[in-house]
């Protein structure tokens, strides 16, 4: 591993920490989905900080070098958490639906009562005159 | 000082009729509410058949954000204090009597606390609560005997910040932050009830999953945040 492309990842994970940290400050990122983002770079500045950790990794797996074991770490780490959030869209859309669903329904509930109240009114009147 | 009782349910079918009869028969003087989590039990059948007051989420929130709906329903009705109370029978109302007494004298936030006169046991559960007990001392500097109760009670105040705003969990990190700002927040002594049904959503995955994003949250993320001007 480069000394440049170390210090590459080491600005990087300090950016996105910073970004991160930033929007929860505002109040616009919830606590769960920061921490993940927050360990990942963390995960990226210890390997750029102390590259022995990768080199002796790569030995153990028989690949060419660090780098591309970094590489394949981060692609794995990144596949795994499209996964998931692909599960987690997929529940929450079928949330979105459900409540969509019986929001409009309790609101067609309501107009038909509505509506028999009035003929029922009608009716009343009708049959007092 | 009207103060409402939250009791979050999550597939409680076996649990809730105990818990809130209880409630209704030897403690009618407060007034509570069930918040049917979106449960795929007859947990919301069940409330409604005894006439129970019930607000029924259609989807399933969590439970973070079915305390935030009591908590929301508490502010719109302007109580004094709202307290978070397990629909399991862990916690005992005969408690909630000293902890309104805390709100009355000014606090914001009273915990009903497992540990304030009894030493904490020696378990794999209690290690966690003491670590991040452990982790809220060294951020806030105040010592909190048992943060993972789940037994709350919130001042008026509180009901207002934790039900309109963001990262407001009921949990420790939330607790932790709000010490840091500021807030005041005492302890009572509550012994808790082992739960009679149903299963524990802590499995040991999760708990791990749990400490580790609350040990980050406290000792990291929290000292960064701001809390709005009230």
């Amino acid at each position: 591993m480069g000394f440049i492309l170390r210090i590459i990842l080491i600005i990087a994970s300090l950016i996105t920490t910073l970004y991160i940290l930033r929007r929860i400050r505002h109040a616009k990122l919830q606590i769960e989905y920061a921490i993940f983002w927050l360990i990942f770079a963390g995960m990226l500045s210890i390997i750029s900080i102390f590259p022995n950790l990768m080199i002796r990794l790569t030995r153990a797996v028989g690949m060419q070098s660090p780098i591309n074991c970094v590489f394949l770490l981060v692609i794995f780490t990144l596949m795994i958490k499209l996964f998931m959030q692909t599960i987690e869209h997929s529940q929450l859309e079928d949330k979105l639906k459900q409540l969509t669903q019986r929001l409009a329904i309790e609101e067609k509930l309501r107009e038909e009562e509505r509506e028999e109240l009035r003929e029922l009114k009608e009716s009343l009147e009708k049959v007092q005159k | 000082m009207k103060c409402l009782i939250i009791i979050p349910a999550y597939n409680e079918e076996k649990n809730i009729v105990r818990v809130v009869e209880e409630l209704q028969n030897q403690y009618p003087q407060y007034e509570y509410v069930v918040i049917n989590d979106g449960s795929s039990d007859n947990t919301a059948k069940i409330c409604r058949k005894n006439g129970y007051n019930l607000i029924d989420l259609p989807v399933n929130l969590g439970l973070a954000g079915a305390f935030q709906t009591g908590l929301k329903y508490a502010y719109i009705k302007k109580y004094d204090c709202a307290i978070q109370f397990d629909a399991d029978g862990q916690h005992r109302p005969e408690f909630i009597g000293a902890m309104i007494k805390k709100i009355e004298e000014g606090y914001d936030i009273v915990i009903g606390s497992r540990f304030v006169e009894k030493k904490k046991p020696k378990s794999m559960r209690m290690l966690g609560s003491a670590l991040i007990s452990t982790a809220m001392r060294i951020t806030t500097r105040c010592k909190v005997k048992d943060p993972t109760s789940g037994m709350r009670m919130f001042s008026k105040n509180m009901i207002k910040e934790f039900a309109l705003s963001l990262n407001y969990g009921p949990e420790p990190d939330t607790i932790s932050f709000l010490l840091k700002q500021g807030a005041t927040i005492t302890e009572v002594q509550a012994d808790m009830e082992e739960r009679i049904e149903g299963e524990s959503y802590l499995t040991l995955g999760r708990s791990i999953t749990y400490m580790a994003r609350m040990l980050i949250s406290i000792l990291f993320i929290q000292n960064f945040r701001k809390r709005k001007s009230r």
